[in-house]
């Protein structure tokens, strides 16, 4: 786990006035799931396109398998695999003929050709599909299609802009498997998105960002603890009286509590397991309660407690 | 080779329509040279049949009736007035002319009127080529006769001299050499038409699918150099046109035959590969712009026909107006037409081996022309985008 696949150092990217990345730094490590977690208009997709030379950008250096990443890099790029945010598939050509055609990018050899792409498209699930036109495949087979173009070559390093988007549950479930399982098979993986589910579903080591700039690095459970929020409770109360809400803010672990139309929430720090003791508080005032939940904080906590802001907009998914 | 493989297997995709102009192109083509192989027959029957009856009986008599033959079917009708009318009708015959006696005579005191008796089905215009030959050698006789010479000599010489005028006048005229030049020079002037539809709507659908931004990050992510990116695409480029090219030429090697080989045949060639060239560089240059795939179908429609209407390849540059030809001036088309013509001698366009060359350069400079603009926009394009 100790070799750097992948070092982004001070990289800065404008476009004319606005600053898309500013004074970014990461460094993956070989082996890793590495996610990009950040809203829409962060610079996810700005800094992957710097990251594989596709576009200039005005200060930092930028390394892969320790050397410098140019657009010339032609060695660097053939053990690159990279799944756009955008479908990039050629609408004239069927799903075997597409991932032929990039996999035939990287491996001139026809005979190992058939074998790889052969394999992507068992990876993918897509065998059913091999004859179809893009324009005929459902908006999750098409995802597939274009994750099997990008790995069929079986690149070490593997890029994917939000591979997701638009997906439907079960798809990006599979999705989402398969990605871990390139990974178990030796590739090291920079995931962007803007869904911190998956991320903390699949992610090693995940990388906040913020404007341009990484704002937090660790793993899920290193972000967690960054922030002082372990356990937000939730319930639904039919009539709570000042005196009970005094004596659960008294509660030395709660710093916080809000009541909006009947959900009482209760912040709380410095450990989980604290429902039983609002509970009984709740209980000695004879309040008439409806739901109740305890979430643990999330990575939207943590990106909100940093910055002040929900990670995304009330989107579902 | 992975790219050039694929633009061939794009290309294919797109064919269709081309072959559906291509192969709409060729009927046309087949039904002009057939048409024209009919036109032949009426030139044939403009070798009128002619029943003569001589009752001069002279050297100079004789002579017309030969001079007649030469151009024309002698054929016997009876005397009897019924039965010659009756041929007439039934178009045995188309002329029914009796040399009046003193024919001879007449002539050599210089009288040119009272020498025949001609008859005829009216309201045709089928004895106007015979009266105007016949005219002609009575004219030539007589002023022969003036000179000195028997009727016997002069007709002699009249029919020598009318002889090679009639010869030069079916070669330049209505021959039969000159309807097929005319078929094969609508040919290549259609050609513009259908090497701009066929390249714009082939060639710039596979430029765009392969040049689209995201197919085009992809290969750029792939260890392919953007050099073999271009010379493979250029590679494929080069193929189709000189496919098309190729089919579109033996096409007329088919129909033509050996006449696509004479000096002018191969001018003809030469212009059109030129043009194509041009054409390509058109094709190019609106890639470069990225347009919808729907609206690349109406471009090559309103460049193919306008182009195509302004230029002359419809109509005859001549029959165009002064606006229509100034505009024309400035589109390779045009340039392409007069090159055709030139190299045909149509349309009042004389060949001369600096005009020819003149329309050649031309097309080069626009070739040249759209290539730098290309150049200029891709350029561009790759700036603004990083
Ligand atoms: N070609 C461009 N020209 C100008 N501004 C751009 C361009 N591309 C991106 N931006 C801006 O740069 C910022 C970062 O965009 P980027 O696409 O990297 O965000 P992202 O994190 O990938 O977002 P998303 O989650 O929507 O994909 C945004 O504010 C965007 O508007
Ligand atoms: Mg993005």
């Amino acid at each position: 786990m100790s070799e750097t696949v992948v070092k982004i150092e001070n990289l800065v990217k404008r476009y004319k006035e606005l600053v898309a990345l500013d004074h970014l730094n990461l460094e993956i490590k070989k082996g890793e799931i590495f996610g990009l977690l950040g809203p829409n208009g962060s610079g996810k997709t700005t800094a992957i396109n710097c990251l594989l030379s596709l576009l200039s950008y005005d200060k930092g250096d930028i390394e892969i398998f320790g050397e410098k990443m140019t657009p010339t890099s032609y060695v660097l790029k053939k053990r690159i695999g990279v799944i756009m945010q955008n479908v990039a598939v050629l609408e004239e050509l069927t799903v075997y003929e597409n991932i032929d055609f990039f996999c035939g990018l990287y491996v001139n050899d026809k005979v190992a050709r058939k074998k790889y792409v052969q394999e992507a498209i068992e990876f993918t699930g897509l065998e059913e599909f091999v004859k179809f036109y893009p324009k005929k495949l459902s908006g999750g087979l098409l995802r597939r299609l274009n994750i099997a173009c990008g790995i069929a070559h079986k690149p070490d390093l593997i890029i994917l802009d939000e591979p997701t988007v638009a997906v439907d549950p079960q798809s990006r479930n599979k999705i989402l498997e398969g990605i871990q399982k390139l990974n178990s098979e030796g590739a090291t993986v920079i995931y962007t998105s803007h869904y911190m589910e998956e991320v903390e579903q699949i992610c090693t080591r995940i990388a906040i960002i913020d404007k341009g700039h990484s704002i937090a690095v660790g793993t899920k459970d290193e972000l967690k603890n960054m922030i002082h929020n372990t356990e937000t409770i939730k319930i639904e109360v039919m009539e709570l009286s000042d005196e009970a809400l005094k004596r659960i803010r008294e509660l030395e672990y709660v710093y916080k509590t809000t009541i909006e139309n009947n959900l009482l929430e209760v912040y709380c720090s410095g450990g989980t397991h604290n429902l039983m003791d609002i509970l009984n508080i709740l209980n000695d005032y004879g309040t008439l309660l409806g739901r109740i939940y305890s979430e643990q904080p999330t990575l939207n906590d943590v990106f909100l407690e940093i910055t002040g802001k929900e990670l995304r907009d009330t989107e579902g998914q | 080779m992975k790219i050039f493989e694929t633009f061939m297997k794009i290309m294919r995709k797109h064919l269709k329509l081309s072959l559906i102009y291509i192969s709409v192109f060729m009927v046309v083509g087949i039904m002009m040279t057939k048409s024209s192989s009919d036109s032949e027959d009426g030139y044939k029957a403009r070798r009128l049949r002619v029943s003569v009856t001589d009752l001069d009986d002279t050297e100079a008599s004789r002579a017309v009736v030969d001079f007649i033959a030469k151009n024309h079917d002698i054929v016997k009708v009876s005397d009897d007035m019924n039965k010659q009318l009756d041929s007439l009708y039934y178009s045995k015959t188309h002329i029914i002319l009796t040399i009046e006696n003193g024919y001879s005579e007449k002539l050599e005191h210089g009288e040119t009127t009272g020498l025949f008796n001609e008859l005829s089905v009216p309201g045709t215009n089928m004895t106007q080529l015979f009266d105007s030959q016949l005219n002609r050698y009575i004219g030539l006789v007589s002023a022969t006769i003036a000179g000195g010479n028997t009727p016997a000599e002069a007709s002699a010489k009249a029919s020598e001299v009318l002889s090679q005028e009639i010869e030069t006048v079916m070669l330049n005229d209505s021959g039969k050499g000159s309807e097929k030049e005319d078929v094969q020079n609508h040919y290549f002037l259609y050609l513009a038409y259908i090497f701009i539809s066929v390249l714009i709507n082939t060639l710039c659908q596979i430029h765009l699918s392969l040049k689209n931004k995201d197919i085009n990050n992809r290969i750029n992510c792939s260890g392919v150099s953007s050099y073999s990116q271009l010379l493979q695409v250029m590679l494929g480029t080069f193929v189709f046109v000189i496919g098309v090219y190729v089919l579109l030429i033996g096409a007329g090697v088919v129909l033509f035959g050996g006449s696509m080989f004479t000096e002018k045949g191969m001018l003809s060639m030469l212009n059109a590969f030129v043009f194509i060239i041009v054409v390509m560089m058109i094709c190019l240059f609106i890639s470069s712009f990225s347009p919808s795939m729907d609206v690349i179908s109406l471009i090559a429609n309103v460049i193919g026909l306008g182009m195509s209407f302004l230029c002359g390849v419809f109509v005859p540059q001549q029959y165009l107006g002064d606006v229509a030809l100034s505009i024309g001036k400035f589109l390779p088309v045009y340039w392409y037409v007069k090159g055709c013509n030139t190299v045909m001698e149509k349309e009042g366009e004389i060949f001369s081996v600096s005009g020819f060359l003149i329309c050649i350069g031309v097309q080069i400079a626009f070739a040249a022309a759209f290539f730098c603009l290309t150049m200029l926009i891709s350029k561009n394009r790759r700036q603004t985008e990083s």
